[in-house]
């Protein structure tokens, strides 16, 4: 039974961590493109969106080449740590933060865009700079987009398959994730153990959609007072 | 003194003003809807730059276009009340004027007392009425204690008696405390009463 529970626990530490990592990333980009007018800001919005286009084998190939030990990546991280990115758990977590960035960042940025323009113009006109703004007014007003990009963010880092397959292999207790023990059950005609993987990730997955459509019963946009 | 020389390009016509107003007087903007007004108010409060403008205040620049001096709003002391109030819905009336607040307490429980809104302190601005929600806004702008005060259609929201009470605080207030006033309003009798002189913006040649 513990065997079972494993691929599930791998899942949840995976997609906590990545859920985690990417809040604490997502705030200050979000702050940067929706706040300040820089040359090229399109580009960098068109790459934060880019994973949720790109084939999984293609940003897992990538992903892969810059994790090799022998690149500078690869290198920079074993005299850092003393242990390799491919195949291993810190590496299929980077791979979530890359994959899963756009699931936190667009939607967080897409609610403060929707902001009236006449908040942040009220809070400059009281003397507040634009990062006392941002914080104050701003972020406190988009609470359930807030919310929703987590859990959204938290869900799509359980199902993937493609890149973590392609960077983290099938390390039982490592790397073999939930999505990634359905595929190893299957392989070995273990219909029922793949099974119950697979009820457990739909259940999980009705039951996220499910949080996130009550959560936006909640208008993300609020009332102009 | 507050001295405004400033263009403001629309589609079909163009805004010349050129104003000088001192301390303790208010002044109204009269002109139909969409002439102007607010975009007039946002220029001088730094929200919206134009394409050329001089503001001076007391002798500092906040907008020279010549000199490519524009002072961000958050540098010019202005207190602005919005048309749509613009009350930060996550905050309570209490809260949204101490986000502001930069008078004494006693100052401010003076204010709220004066503008009847006591008894709404801890409610949200979604759960009170539109009038209430002006006299809030009007609160948040002076709550600030800026030099200038920039009013956009400030008594619409309200009903007779309260516009009454409102519009002589104000008045009293800013003969009281060496500020500037602008009111922005297509109601002339408002204007005729709280300000020195009214100035009508005209999209005539």
């Amino acid at each position: 039974m513990e065997e079972f529970w494993t691929p599930l626990w791998l899942s949840s530490k995976l997609a906590s961590i990545t859920t985690l990592l990417l809040f604490g990333l997502a705030i200050p980009i979000v702050y940067g493109l929706s706040m300040k007018v820089f040359l090229g800001k399109s580009i960098l919005k068109a790459i934060i969106a880019l994973p949720l286009i790109l084939p999984p084998s293609v940003l897992g190939f990538y992903l892969l080449l810059a994790f090799q030990p022998n690149s500078t990546l690869g290198i920079f991280w074993s005299t850092l740590f003393d242990t390799r990115l491919a195949f291993s758990f810190e590496g299929i977590l980077i791979a979530s933060v890359i994959f899963s960035f756009p699931f936190m960042v667009n939607p967080i940025l897409s609610a403060i865009e929707n902001l009236p323009t006449s908040l942040s113009e009220a809070s400059y006109s009281l003397g507040k700079t634009k990062w006392q703004t941002f914080v104050k007014v701003l972020l406190p007003n988009i609470r359930p987009s807030i919310i929703s990009a987590a859990i959204l963010t938290f869900a799509h880092t359980i199902g993937e398959f493609g890149v973590i397959l392609m960077i983290g292999g099938n390390i039982p207790g490592e790397t073999r994730v939930a999505s990634i023990a359905i595929f190893h059950e299957l392989e070995s005609m273990n219909y029922e153990m793949a099974n119950q993987y697979a009820a457990v990730l739909l259940g999980f997955s009705f039951f996220v959609l499910l949080l996130v459509q009550l959560i936006q019963k909640n208008p993300t946009r609020p009332i102009i007072c | 003194m507050l001295a405004l020389d400033l263009k403001l390009d629309f589609t079909s016509y163009q805004l010349s003003v050129r104003l000088d107003i001192n301390e303790r007087e208010a002044i109204g903007l009269y002109g139909k809807s969409g002439i102007g007004k607010s975009t007039l108010l946002k220029v001088i409060s730094g929200l919206h730059k134009p394409a050329d403008a001089n503001i001076c205040m007391d002798d500092v620049y906040w907008n020279n276009t010549e000199q490519h001096i524009f002072l961000l709003p958050q540098h010019r002391s202005v207190g602005m009340v919005f048309q749509d109030f613009a009350l930060f819905p996550n905050l309570t009336v209490l809260e949204n004027l101490e986000y502001a607040q930069q008078i004494p307490a006693s100052e401010l429980t003076h204010l709220i007392e004066m503008l009847g809104i006591q008894d709404i302190l801890k409610k949200k601005p979604e759960t009170i009425s539109g009038g209430q929600k002006q006299r809030v806004a009007i609160g948040r702008s002076i709550a600030y204690n800026p030099k200038v005060i920039l009013m956009d259609e400030p008594f619409a929201a309200l009903d007779d008696e309260i516009k009454g009470v409102i519009k002589s605080f104000l008045k009293q207030y800013i003969q009281d405390t060496d500020k500037i006033a602008i009111i922005a309003s297509h109601d002339k009798k408002d204007l005729e009463y709280f300000s020195q002189r009214i100035v009508t913006l005209s999209d005539a040649e």
